[in-house]
């Protein structure tokens, strides 16, 4: 019977989290890469940002320098302050042409003259600096972080610092930062999702298709899996339809031999019936050639109810059409009643049953049949004498190893010697002691209050 | 009566074919043999690739033009007969200036006096326009401003102190105050300028001492002939600070050969350099005419002398005379842009159009460090 698989413990998922797990391992992995070339790529482009603006910086200055040169007005001083405020002006506006580069112009080391940073920004480290950029360093770091390059511009002594403040330099790699891990995290959603789905229809539907058909093969259904796919599993389904295929054909012959093995069991248990009955009718006869003689007849009579115990059997199968087993109830009933019948008891004899369910094998059935008929026989005729109402129990459980006849009766007794099927004993008890080595099994007589038997041989 | 009596005559053009009497005579004397010889040549140079071109394109005011050159041997003598003699004797009707600020002073006291418009293309001393003439005028930027580059380029750098050593003229006067007093705009302390009198003083012990007071760069302002011997002893001495600059003298473009390779990283004020970076109308074509006729790069002596040249022959064909008084009143009024820069000056005649540039010799060629908007490469230091 196909039963569903827990998602923890299919294929597909498994396989799923191993690909996710890869997947979001080489995505860290990716992250953690790209994370240090986009630090490397926007700490150049900062540096060239700075670069970039302290030579627009002093461009600006250098525009009015050469100005006042070409004008011969550089000993003028008002047109020379002009041009300074004109500068500086220039100078505050620099910051509009980029990102996150602020602008602060120092005279001479130590007056503070333009600043576009945040007051909180401004660092003590801006004073006081060298008039040359050390060459050893792209940018100067300050102690609050501030990134800075600068250049000197003499006539104005002016240090022309570009600075970029440690959050702004970090700004735009969070944001890249931020931006590869969500764009990344959604292809993953996006891939496990079309993963599950492809998992889904190529391996898992035809899996669990594959599963129900081999359910509804173990029901006696052939059917195909139908599934057409060009892959490992399309392979396995069309070996699977190829065996259902080949499976079918070889039910349908075997089903014809069991036909014709049925036809044939049935032909021979009706046979072995008829045969029986033969025989029965044959020994009626002879028993009437000696009626005179009470010990023939007896031994006749005896031998026909034996005889008619076992084609009471065959009949059972031939009529069940199971030419294996008899059950359990229908054996006893049948039995019981048909030796209660040859000797006509009527209802002074009860028969009281306790059967487990359950059926007996073809052999064994013989064997028990053969026994009940002789027990019961014995205490039909010796348990209620001078008729004498009784009772017969039956009883025939199946235990763990072994299954147990018991049949008693709550009849007169009987002699011991004559129970032990040794000496004195009836041909009967003879004949229930052989039985009973026959089936390889040991029996217990109790004669103490009627009789009871008890017989255990093993299933 | 000195040697140079020679008359050294440089026809530019055929003359044979026109009358004698239409030739268009155009003098100066230079020191062609003794005194500043290089720069003198270069100008030489300049004058007669002017002439010639002029004598190609018809001549000027339709008269073929025969320039007359002198050996002045470096001689303000021989600098005012041989200028006296061109206006008396040879007929010349345009006067072009000698070398140097020296001889200029003498050259122009005979021109001013004769009435004549003549061009400073061979001097920058302030002492040629504070005398109140009227037909002189600058073509070179002020001396006073020869310094400005280096030493804005030194502060940028952030050295503190620069010595400067000059010799004595007018010139290098002039120079020297320049240097001094830029050197102070730009923050940095410049040390009392030490003269130098060619001949008289002891180079060895100067250098000596420059060495004692370590300047962290040196300013030099020299004619190329004193220039050559301080630079022996500096080289003798193993005196190496960390930048030189020098006037003059690395602006020739066989310096190298003339110093030697020590000076491979030598600064020096320039007007002018043979640059396609630089754009001017003209330049190109100058500086390709030029190679072409001499087989050398030109200077900026040469580029000064023939654009002086045509800023003359342009004026005379603008008033279409060769009447120098009004010549005077069109170059005082002009405001243009020559081969070698911008053309414009005040009313003392002196240049205030034109700055100079600061050029570096960087591996074996000269390059424009200064200003940025001409930079062909970054300032070298040691």
């Amino acid at each position: 019977m196909y039963n569903r698989v827990p998602w923890c413990k299919s294929i597909t998922f498994n396989i799923l989290i191993i690909v996710n797990l890869l997947v979001i391992g080489g995505t860290i992995l990716f992250t953690q890469l790209a994370s240090k070339r986009i630090i490397v790529y926007f700490d150049q482009r900062n540096t060239a940002d700075l670069q970039l603006a302290a030579t627009m910086g002093i461009q600006h200055c250098e525009d009015r320098f050469e100005e006042l040169l070409h004008l011969r007005l550089s000993d003028d001083q008002p047109m020379v302050q002009s041009m300074r405020a004109d500068a500086l002006n220039s100078l505050r506006q620099l910051p509009e042409e980029f990102a996150f580069v602020e602008i602060v112009v120092v005279e001479n080391g130590n007056q503070l003259v333009l600043s576009t940073l945040e007051e909180a920004e401004i660092d003590p480290g801006l004073y006081n600096l060298p008039k040359k950029f050390p060459d050893e360093t792209p940018v100067y770091r300050l102690d609050n972080g501030l990134q800075i390059k600068w250049v000197y511009f003499p006539f104005w002594r002016w240090h022309i610092i570009a600075a970029i403040s440690a959050e702004n330099a970090f700004v735009p790699i969070a944001f890249v930062q931020h931006t590869i891990f969500y764009i990344l995290l959604g292809i993953l959603v996006v891939f496990s999702l079309s993963l599950a789905l492809v998992f889904n229809r190529r391996l898992r539907r035809p899996l669990k298709r594959m599963a129900l058909t081999a359910d509804e093969i173990k029901n006696g259904r052939m059917l195909k899996t139908g599934i057409k796919q060009r892959d490992e599993i399309g392979i396995v389904a069309e070996a699977f339809d190829e065996m259902v295929d080949g499976l079918s054909g070889s039910m349908t012959k075997l089903k014809e031999t069991a036909e014709q093995k049925n036809l044939l069991l049935m032909e021979v248990h009706h046979r072995v019936r008829n045969n029986l009955n033969v025989i029965i009718s044959l020994l009626n006869l002879r028993a009437a050639a000696v009626s005179d003689n009470e010990e023939i007849e007896k031994a006749f009579e005896d031998s026909k109810n034996r005889i008619m115990t076992m084609a009471m059997i065959h009949g059972q199968l031939y009529d069940s059409g199971d030419f294996g087993s008899l059950d359990i109830n229908v054996f006893f009933s049948d039995l019981t009643g048909m030796i209660k019948g040859i000797y006509d008891l009527s209802d002074r004899i009860k028969i009281e049953y306790r059967l487990d369910p359950g059926r007996l094998e073809l052999d064994r059935a013989v064997t028990l049949g053969l026994l009940v008929n002789e027990i019961l026989t014995n205490a039909f005729k010796y348990a209620f004498p001078d008729e004498q109402e009784g009772c017969i129990y039956i009883s025939f459980r199946f235990l763990e190893e072994v299954s147990v006849l018991e049949i008693s009766d709550n009849g007169i007794g009987a002699e011991p010697d004559v129970l032990t099927g040794e000496g004195g004993a009836s041909l009967g008890m003879k004949l229930i002691h052989q039985l009973v080595i026959q089936l390889q099994g040991n029996i217990e007589i109790d004669s103490a209050r009627g009789v009871a038997i008890k017989i255990s041989f093993p299933l | 009566m000195p040697k140079s009596h020679l008359l050294i005559v440089i026809f530019i053009i055929s003359a044979s074919m026109l009358p004698a009497d239409n030739m268009l005579r155009v003098g100066c004397s230079l020191s062609l043999s003794s005194g500043n010889i290089g720069p003198s040549e270069m100008l030489r140079n300049g004058y007669r690739l002017w002439a010639d071109k002029i004598n190609e394109e018809g001549g000027l005011l339709g008269r073929q033009v025969e320039l007359l050159i002198y050996d002045d041997e470096g001689d303000p003598d021989n600098v005012r007969f041989y200028y006296e003699k061109l206006i008396n004797e040879d007929g010349a009707e345009l006067l072009l200036a000698p070398y140097g600020t020296p001889l200029t002073l003498t050259a122009s006291e005979v021109s001013e006096a004769a009435g004549m418009v003549m061009i400073t293309s061979g001097a920058a001393g302030n002492a040629l326009f504070e005398r109140g003439y009227r037909y002189i005028f600058g073509m070179y930027a002020p001396a006073e401003r020869f310094s400005i580059g280096f030493l804005d380029i030194c502060a940028r750098e952030g050295f503190e102190r620069v010595a400067v050593v000059y010799e004595t003229s007018p010139f290098h006067d002039d120079v020297a105050d320049g240097a001094r007093k830029w050197g102070e705009r730009f923050g940095m302390e410049i040390a009392p300028a030490i003269p130098v009198v060619p001949g008289e003083t002891d180079l060895n012990q100067l250098v000596q001492r420059l060495m004692r007071d370590a300047p962290d760069a040196l300013f030099v302002s020299m004619y190329p002939e004193t220039g050559l011997e301080i630079l022996s002893e500096i080289k003798t001495l193993s005196y190496e600070p960390s930048a030189i600059c020098m006037t003059i003298l690395p602006t020739l473009p066989d310096f190298l050969h003339k110093a030697g390779p020590a000076w491979g990283n030598m600064y020096a004020p320039s007007q002018w350099e043979p640059r396609g970076r630089i754009p001017y109308p003209g330049t190109v074509e100058f500086i390709n005419d030029y190679e072409e006729a001499y087989n050398t790069q030109p200077s900026y002596y040469s580029g000064s002398a023939y654009a002086s040249c045509r800023i003359i022959s342009d004026g005379f064909k603008h008033i279409g005379s060769l009447n120098h008084d009004m010549l005077r009143m069109y170059i005082s009024l002009l405001d243009t842009v020559t081969i070698v820069g911008r053309f414009k000056t005040d009313s003392s005649g002196k240049q205030i159009g034109h700055n100079p540039l600061l050029i570096q010799w960087q591996n074996g060629k000269k390059e424009i460090v200064y200003p940025r908007s001409m930079m062909t490469a970054d300032p070298v230091f040691e």
